[in-house]
C-alpha cells in the first residue's frame, strides 16, 4: 500500500485513492488516417514494459480527480517523481536493453 | 496430584505471572485440567506434567512443548467449544486458559496416544524420506487418489468450523510518528524516548503483557526487579495522550512505505465467543513516518538425536516457563548449550528446588561470571562434549553424551548415558528478522553472533535490541534509546538526550558456532535428527536433498518443505541453511538467506474482513424511490454497485408470470420504470459540441437546444464501449447519459482526454447521476397519463420525439425528454432526486384508472429486444464495432476530427468478411427460447469439434409477439438473412432457429408516435 | 437554468438520508449524527479565469480558497476547495437556484456551475467518538495535527469515497451522494455503536 504524493492536494494519500492509468505520455496522432495500420496498430496497442523507471500515468480517483505522472522504478517500486500534466520528468527511464527477443519486434510481427 | 510441577513454597518464582488465587479448569483431549489465571495451555499443561501434545506431519512421532512463544513448532491445537468457534492452529504457547476451555491436538488416529501412523513412521520411518510421496506414489498413477486418502486421514494440521464465524471484528486506521514493534526491553525503551519529545507513537506486542524477554529471566533493572521498571515505564506510556498501547497485538505485516498490518485479539484470551456487543479482534492499519523493529529474537535448539521426544525443550524455554508461569517442566534437567546465557536455565531449575544433572557444554571453557555460579551451586559442568542421542519413548528417559573434538565436527571419544528427563538446548540466538523482509528486504549475515540482521534498504525502518543481534542487556537498553530518540528527530521533533535502565555487565565467553551435533553413526544412518520439527524434516533429509543435486537453498526448502509449516520454521531455518551449507562445502551467507512473507503468525479471515460482511460486503446503491420499490414487492437485480428492481411479482407469480404481464400492459396501456440509475453527465463550456464530436461517432455540431441524440462511444480500437442519448439544453451545456453500470468509466473517459490530451478544449464535466431521477412511462396512455399532471404541451407534432421541454409535474419543476427505449411513446419524466417520491407516487395516484403497471430491468429488456435496440455489454462484449452491430447510422464519418475510434474502423482486421454481426433470431418452435450464450453452427451434424460462427447474447419469451425472440452474434450473419442456423445444447438437443432482422415488432416505428 | 424546487411547500420533500434514518436511528450519548438540508453548488473555474473568481468575492463575500484542501465560510455561505478549478459552495436551504442566478450574472469567460443539491447531502458528525468513527471508515490520517478545522479532503470511507471537513475539534462535516446514502449511515451507526 503505497503513499503518493498528490501534486495538486499538495499532500501525500494512500494508494488506494488511486488509479494507474498505464504508460504515460501516448500523444494522440495528429491525423490519423494518414497512419498505415501498422503505426496505427503502435499507438493503439503497444506499451511499454521497462524494468526499471517507468513514466506511468495515474490518476486520484476518490480526491481531486486528476491525472498526473509518476516516474516509478518497476523492479523496486520506488516512486522517483511526480509531475503535474503539462510538466516534464527529470528522471530517464530504463534504457531498452537488447535481448535475444528482439526478433519479436512488432514490426517484424505484423509483416508477417 | 494436580500439578505436580508447579513450584511450591518457598522456590516459587518471585517474579511468576501467574495469579494462584484463580484456579481455571479447562480440557485438553476431553480430560479436564487446572490452572491458574495467566497461564498458557503450555504453561497449564506442563504444570500438569502433560509430555504428549500431538503427534507430528509425517512419522506420527508423539511430540511435547518445545518453545514458550510464537515460535512453537509442536504444541499446535484446535480451540473451541462449538462448531462455529472452532480455531485451528493456535499455538499453546500463545494462548491463555480462561473457564471452560476447550482444546484438542490436531493430529493422530485413532487418537493422539494411540496413533497409527505413529506406527507406520516407527516401522517404516526409513524408507520415508523426502519426496517419498512422489517416489513412491508415481506409479501407477491412477492410485495416487487411493493413496491420498489413507495419508489424508494420517496427516494434516486442524481443521475449519463448519458454521458461520458468529463473532464481530473491526478495522481501525491508525498514523503515527513512531510505531515500535515489540514491547521488550529495547521495545519500551525506544517508545519512551520517542514519546518523550511529544511524537505520537504505538508501541504493539504479541503477548498478553509488557516485557518480553524480562518475563523470562531474572535480570535486576537499576537495582530492582525487572518488573517494576516495566510496571513504571508502562504506567507512564499508558498516560501520555501521544502515546496508543497495544497488547495482545501482533504486528503481522510490514508494506509498502511503513504500512503495517496489526492484529489485535481483544477477547480470545478470555472467551471462546465473544461477550454480545464486544468485537472478538481488531485489525489496525498503521501507517507509521518511522518503524523500530525491537522485535527480539528466537533461540535454537540444538540438532541431535531423536531431539523431538516430549522433554527436549529450548533452554530459554525452560527458563520462561520456570520463572513467569512458575512451572518447572520435569524432575531432572540435562542441558546443553553452546554458549553462557543458556547457564541461567541450570540456575532457575536449581533454584526451583530441582535436580540438575549436568550441564554439557560443548566448548573447552565458559564465561567466569557463569562458571561461578555454577559451582556455588554444586552444579557439574562437562565442557568439550555434546547430547548425542536422547532416549525414551513419549519422554526422555536418559541422555547419550559423548566428548566432541574442537570443531564440533567429530565425536572424540565413547558415549556415556546420563540419566534425566528433560533436555534443554541452546545453538545461540536468532533475531527475529521477518518483518523486515516483507517488502523486499534481504537480512544479512553477523559472522560474529552467527546470525542474520536486517538490512537497511527501508530508511526509514530501525532495528534495536536482539533483533537487531544485539545480546547483552546494557547495549540494548542503550541502543533502544538512541533509536527512540533517532526515530522523533527523523520526524521533526527534538530529542536532545537519550535515557535508559541501567543493568549489570557480565563477563561473558564466547560461544561456539554449531548448529547440528554429529553421531556415532553416519547421519543418515543416526536415529532421526529433527531440524523443523512441525514438517518432520531431519537432517538425513537435508544432506539428501543436497547430494540429490539441490544446490540453492530456496530448492532444498521446497524439496523437504523446511520451514513450510505454520511457524515458518522459526526454529529450523538457520539449523537447516547450516547443515545444507556443511553438506555443499559453502558458508551460510553463500548457502543463500531465507526471506519471509507476511503474515508472522496466522490470522483468521474476519480479521481481515472486518466490517465489510453481511449488509457491508458490498456497497448496495438505491435510487430515490427505492423504498416504494421494496414496499411494492420488487424483486431486485444487481447492475453495477445499484440495486435495480427486477421485476414486480403479483401475488403468487412467478417471474414469467410477472414479465409477460408487465410487457402487455406497458404496450397496452402505460408502463412506468425507474431509469434514475442511468448515469448522468453534466457537460458546459464553449468547447462542449467540439469535445461530443471528438468522443461519439456521430455529429452534435448542429444538435439544436431542446433535442436529444442517441451516441455511441468507441474505445481507440474501434469498438463500442458505451452509449446513450445526450440532450442539448442550451448552446453549450448538454447532458450526457451513459449506461448504469459504465457511469463512472465513461466519466474518467471524458476526463482523461480533456486533461492529458485536449486540455486547450474549454468545456467541463460534473456527475449529476444522483441529483436527477428518471421515471420513465411508456405506452399509448402515458401521453394521457402525463397530460393530467404537467403544464407542458405535449402535442406529438410540436413536442415531437427526441425533443425535451421545461416545466413542472405534480408541481415539481421537471425536464421531460420524450425518448423511448421500449419503441412504446414515452416520456422520461427527470425532478430533483428529492421530490421523486411525490412525483412517482402522483402517477401512480392519475394512473390508476389506466391501469399503470411498474415494470423493472427484466421487462425493460424483453421491450427493447423487441425493438432491436442494443444494450452494451449484454449484446457487446467489447469486439464489436458500430458496423458490427449494424449501427452504421450512428457513424458520421464526415466529421472534421478523426474521432476516437474512427482510425480503427479502418483497420485490415475491422474492416474484413466475415466478422461477427449482430442479427435476430427466430426459434423455428417459437415455444422455445434459446438460451443467451448458446452457442451457434451452421451444420447440426458436423462432428466435434464443431466449427462455431457465433452466440446468442439476448433471448427472451416475447408476450406480445406470444414468440420467443433473440439477438445474436453470427460470422457475416447482416447476409445470411432467411438462413437456418443450430443451437446444439448441453443436454444433447439442439434449437434451430432462422436468422432475421432484429426489429421484431412495429418495424416502421410507428407507435412511438401515437397521436 | 431552472429552480427546481417547488413553489408548492406543501410537496414531500425526502432528502437522502430520509429513509435509512428512520429505519437505523443514530441514538447514542457517544455521538450525534445528522443530516443537514442545503444548497450546494458545483461550480467549476479554471484558475486563469480571474474575473470569474473575483466575482465569486463580490457575490458571496469570501475570496475563493486557493491554498488546496482549505475552506471558507460566513454566516451564509463555505465554499470548500475540491480541485485546482473545482468547488464546492454550500449555502442556506433552497437559496440555490437564486445563489447561481447572481453567480452567473457576475462571472465571465469559461466557468461551469451545476446545482447538486438533490445528489447529495450533508452529515453532520460530532461528539467523542466522531474521531474515533472516522479512523474506522478512512485511511486518512483525521488526527488533528493532521486535519485541522477548516481543512477538507475527498477521500475513502468504507469502500466508498466522501468528502469530509473538520469543523470543531470534535465535528465533521460529511458531503454524501445521494445513491451511497443508505451505506453510509448505516456503517457510520455501526462503527459508532462500539467504542
Amino acid at each position: 500500500m503505497f503513499l503518493i504524493y498528490c501534486p495538486y492536494c499538495e499532500e501525500e494519500r494512500a494508494e488506494e485513492e488511486f488509479h494507474a492509468s498505464g504508460e504515460a505520455h501516448i500523444v494522440r496522432p495528429t491525423d490519423p488516417e494518414s497512419l498505415s495500420d501498422e503505426a496505427w496498430g503502435d499507438y493503439v496497442f503497444f506499451r511499454k514494459n521497462p524494468r526499471g523507471n517507468h513514466h506511468e500515468l495515474w490518476q486520484h480517483t476518490t480526491g481531486c480527480r486528476k491525472f498526473f505522472y509518476m516516474t516509478r522504478d518497476t523492479a523496486t517500486y520506488e516512486i522517483k517523481e511526480i509531475y503535474k500534466v503539462g510538466e516534464q520528468p527529470k528522471v530517464a527511464t530504463a534504457p531498452a536493453v537488447p535481448n535475444k527477443y528482439d526478433q519479436f519486434s512488432s514490426e517484424q510481427a505484423v509483416k508477417k | 496430584m494436580s500439578q505436580p510441577n508447579r513450584i511450591q513454597g518457598n522456590n516459587a518464582s518471585a517474579q511468576s505471572r501467574v495469579d494462584v488465587s484463580k484456579p481455571i479448569t479447562f480440557s485438553f483431549n476431553n480430560k479436564p485440567y487446572t490452572g491458574y489465571a495467566g497461564d498458557t495451555i503450555a504453561s497449564a499443561l506442563l504444570a500438569n506434567d502433560v509430555d504428549v501434545v500431538g503427534r507430528s506431519f509425517k512419522y506420527g512421532r508423539p511430540r511435547g512443548i518445545v518453545a514458550a512463544g510464537a515460535e512453537e513448532p509442536n504444541a499446535i491445537l484446535q480451540l473451541g467449544k462449538t462448531e462455529a468457534t472452532q480455531v485451528p492452529n493456535i499455538r499453546a504457547t500463545q494462548q491463555l486458559i480462561y473457564e471452560g476451555l476447550e482444546c484438542h491436538s490436531t493430529n493422530g488416529w485413532p487418537s493422539t496416544e494411540r496413533d497409527v501412523m505413529g506406527v507406520v513412521g516407527k516401522l517404516f520411518g526409513r524408507f520415508m524420506p523426502p519426496g517419498f510421496y512422489y517416489k513412491t506414489f508415481m506409479a501407477p498413477s491412477k492410485l495416487w487418489m487411493t493413496y491420498e486418502k489413507m495419508i489424508r486421514k494420517g496427516a494434516g494440521l486442524g481443521r475449519s468450523p463448519k458454521a458461520v464465524d458468529p463473532d464481530t471484528y473491526e478495522t481501525i486506521n491508525q498514523h503515527a510518528d513512531v510505531l515500535v514493534v515489540g514491547g521488550g526491553p529495547a521495545g519500551i525503551t525506544a517508545a519512551l524516548n520517542a514519546a518523550r519529545t511529544g511524537a505520537r507513537v504505538i508501541l504493539a506486542d504479541e503477548q498478553n503483557e509488557f516485557g518480553g524477554n524480562l518475563l523470562s529471566q531474572t535480570d535486576l533493572l537499576d537495582g530492582a526487579p525487572a518488573q517494576d521498571w516495566i510496571d513504571n515505564s508502562i504506567d507512564e506510556l499508558a498516560t501520555a495522550d501521544n502515546v496508543t498501547l497495544l497488547i495482545n497485538a501482533t504486528v503481522n505485516g510490514y508494506h509498502d512505505h511503513n504500512f503495517l498490518t496489526i492484529h489485535e485479539r481483544c477477547t480470545d484470551q478470555s472467551f471462546d465467543l465473544a461477550p454480545e456487543g464486544e468485537i472478538r479482534q481488531r485489525m489496525h492499519r498503521v501507517r507509521a513516518k518511522q518503524v523500530i523493529l525491537a522485535t527480539g529474537a528466537h533461540e535454537r535448539p540444538l540438532v541431535f538425536g531423536n531431539n523431538d521426544i516430549p522433554g527436549c525443550m529450548l533452554a530459554s524455554a525452560v527458563s520462561t516457563y520456570i520463572n513467569r508461569y512458575n512451572v518447572v517442566p520435569g524432575k531432572k534437567l540435562l542441558l546443553m548449550t553452546s554458549n553462557d546465557n543458556a547457564y541461567n536455565t541450570a540456575f532457575d531449575w536449581h533454584n526451583s528446588g530441582r535436580l540438575v544433572r549436568a550441564i554439557i557444554d560443548t566448548r573447552p571453557a565458559a564465561g567466569k561470571t557463569v562458571v561461578k555460579k555454577a559451582t556455588d551451586a554444586g552444579i557439574e559442568i562437562i565442557y568439550s562434549s555434546a547430547i548425542v542421542q536422547a532416549q525414551g519413548n513419549t519422554c526422555i528417559s536418559n541422555a547419550m553424551v559423548a566428548p566432541l573434538d574442537e570443531t564440533g565436527e567429530k565425536l572424540s571419544g565413547s558415549v556415556k548415558q546420563y540419566d534425566c528427563d528433560t533436555i534443554a538446548t541452546s545453538s545461540g540466538w536468532n533475531p527475529a528478522v521477518h518483518l523486515s523482509c516483507h517488502t523486499g528486504g534481504r537480512p544479512t549475515w553477523r559472522e560474529d553472533i552467527q546470525g542474520f540482521v536486517p538490512d537497511n534498504f527501508n530508511k526509514n525502518m530501525i532495528a534495536t535490541g536482539a533483533g537487531n543481534g544485539l545480546y547483552p542487556l546494557t547495549e540494548i537498553l542503550q541502543d533502544a534509546a538512541s533509536a527512540g530518540a533517532f526515530a522523533a528527530n527523523a520526524c521533526g521533533f527534538n530529542a536532545t538526550k537519550t535515557s535508559y535502565a541501567k543493568a549489570a555487565v557480565e563477563d561473558v565467553a564466547p560461544s561456539m558456532p554449531i548448529f547440528h551435533i554429529p553421531h556415532f553413526k553416519p547421519t543418515s544412518r543416526a536415529p532421526k535428527q529433527f531440524v523443523d520439527f512441525q514438517l518432520d524434516v531431519t537432517a538425513a533429509g537435508i544432506e539428501l536433498a543436497v547430494q540429490e543435486g539441490f544446490e540453492s537453498i530456496e530448492h532444498v526448502k521446497r524439496y523437504t518443505a523446511l520451514g513450510f509449516g505454520t511457524d515458518q520454521g522459526k526454529l529450523s531455518n538457520i539449523n537447516g541453511m547450516a547443515i545444507a551449507a556443511k553438506k555443499l562445502g559453502k558458508t551460510i551467507p553463500e548457502t543463500g538467506t531465507t526471506v519471509f512473507r507476511p503474515n508472522y503468525t496466522p490470522v483468521t479471515f474476519g480479521a481481515i474482513s472486518g466490517r465489510n460482511v453481511n449488509e457491508f460486503f458490498d456497497i448496495e446503491r438505491y435510487s430515490a424511490l427505492h423504498t416504494w420499490h421494496v414496499e411494492n414487492g420488487a424483486e431486485f437485480e444487481d447492475v453495477g454497485q445499484w440495486k435495480r428492481p427486477w421485476y414486480f411479482p403479483k401475488g403468487e407469480e412467478s417471474m414469467h408470470e410477472a414479465v409477460n404481464r408487465e410487457c402487455l400492459a406497458t404496450r397496452n396501456g402505460v408502463g412506468i420504470i425507474d431509469a434514475s440509475t442511468l448515469g448522468k453527465i453534466d457537460i458546459q463550456g464553449p468547447d462542449a459540441r467540439e469535445f461530443l464530436n471528438r468522443v461519439y461517432t456521430n455529429a452534435w455540431s448542429k444538435l439544436p437546444v431542446g433535442r436529444c441524440r442517441y451516441g455511441l462511444m468507441c474505445g481507440e480500437d474501434g469498438m463500442v464501449f458505451d452509449d446513450g442519448v445526450t440532450s442539448c439544453i442550451s448552446d453549450n451545456h448538454f447532458i450526457m447519459t451513459t449506461t448504469s453500470g459504465g457511469a463512472a468509466h465513461v466519466f474518467n473517459w471524458l476526463e482523461i482526454w480533456h486533461q492529458t490530451e485536449w486540455p486547450e478544449l474549454e468545456v467541463y464535466f460534473n456527475s449529476v447521476t444522483d441529483q436527477w431521477a428518471t421515471l420513465s412511462i411508456s405506452g399509448p396512455k402515458a401521453r394521457l397519463l402525463l397530460g393530467e399532471l404537467t403544464d407542458i404541451d405535449l402535442n406529438p407534432d410540436t413536442f415531437k420525439f427526441m425533443d425535451l421541454r421545461e416545466g413542472v409535474v405534480a408541481g415539481v419543476p421537471a425536464r421531460v425528454f420524450r425518448i423511448s427505449f421500449t419503441g412504446e411513446q414515452s416520456y422520461e419524466i427527470n425532478v430533483q432526486a428529492n421530490y421523486a417520491l411525490a412525483v412517482w407516487e402522483k402517477l401512480f395516484e392519475h394512473g390508476a384508472k389506466y391501469d399503470i403497471t411498474p415494470y423493472g430491468t427484466e421487462t425493460m429488456h424483453v421491450l427493447r429486444a423487441e425493438k432491436g435496440f442494443i444494450i452494451v455489454g449484454q449484446d457487446t462484449d467489447g469486439s464489436m464495432t458500430p458496423y458490427d452491430l449494424d449501427m452504421g447510422w450512428a457513424v458520421s464519418p464526415a466529421k472534421e476530427f478523426s474521432f476516437l475510434g474512427k482510425r480503427s474502423l479502418a483497420r485490415e482486421d475491422t474492416v474484413k468478411e466475415n466478422r461477427k454481426q449482430l442479427v435476430g433470431l427466430k426459434t423455428t418452435d417459437a415455444k422455445t427460447v434459446a438460451p443467451e450464450g448458446s452457442q451457434i453452427v451452421l451444420d447440426p451434424n458436423q462432428k466435434i469439434p464443431m466449427t462455431m460462427v457465433g452466440h446468442v447474447t439476448s433471448s427472451y419469451y416475447s408476450a406480445v409477439l406470444e414468440r420467443s425472440i433473440a439477438m445474436a452474434v453470427i460470422k457475416g450473419g447482416l447476409d445470411k438473412m432467411g438462413d437456418k442456423v443450430y443451437m446444439p445444447q448441453a443436454d444433447g438437443t439442439t434449437i434451430e432457429a432462422e436468422i432475421c432482422s432484429p426489429v421484431f415488432y412495429d418495424p416502421k416505428g410507428e407507435r412511438q408516435n401515437v397521436k | 437554468m431552472m429552480e427546481l424546487n417547488p413553489k408548492d411547500t406543501s410537496i414531500q420533500r425526502c432528502l437522502s438520508m430520509h429513509h435509512v434514518s428512520q429505519k437505523h436511528p443514530a441514538e447514542s450519548v457517544h455521538y450525534s449524527l445528522q443530516e443537514m438540508a442545503l444548497g450546494h453548488l458545483m461550480v467549476r473555474i479554471p484558475e486563469t479565469n480571474t474575473d470569474a473568481i473575483k466575482a465569486i468575492k463580490s457575490v458571496i463575500g469570501l475570496d475563493l480558497p486557493t491554498q488546496p484542501l482549505s475552506s471558507v465560510e460566513n454566516n451564509h455561505f463555505v465554499i470548500n476547495w475540491i480541485a485546482p478549478d473545482e468547488f464546492l459552495i454550500l449555502t442556506a436551504d433552497k437559496t440555490e437556484h437564486a445563489l447561481e442566478a447572481k453567480l452567473r450574472e457576475e462571472m465571465s469567460g469559461h466557468f461551469a456551475i451545476v446545482d447538486v443539491s438533490g445528489g447529495q447531502t450533508v452529515l453532520s458528525l460530532s461528539g467523542e467518538r466522531a474521531e474515533k468513527i472516522l479512523k474506522k471508515s478512512s485511511t486518512y490520517d483525521v488526527h488533528i495535527s493532521n486535519f485541522p478545522i477548516g481543512k477538507v479532503v475527498t477521500t475513502v470511507f468504507a469502500k466508498s469515497q466522501l468528502v469530509m471537513r473538520r469543523t470543531g475539534a470534535d465535528s465533521f462535516q460529511l458531503v454524501v451522494r445521494r445513491s451511497f446514502s443508505d451505506y453510509i449511515w448505516q456503517w457510520i451507526v455501526d462503527a459508532g455503536s462500539r467504542a
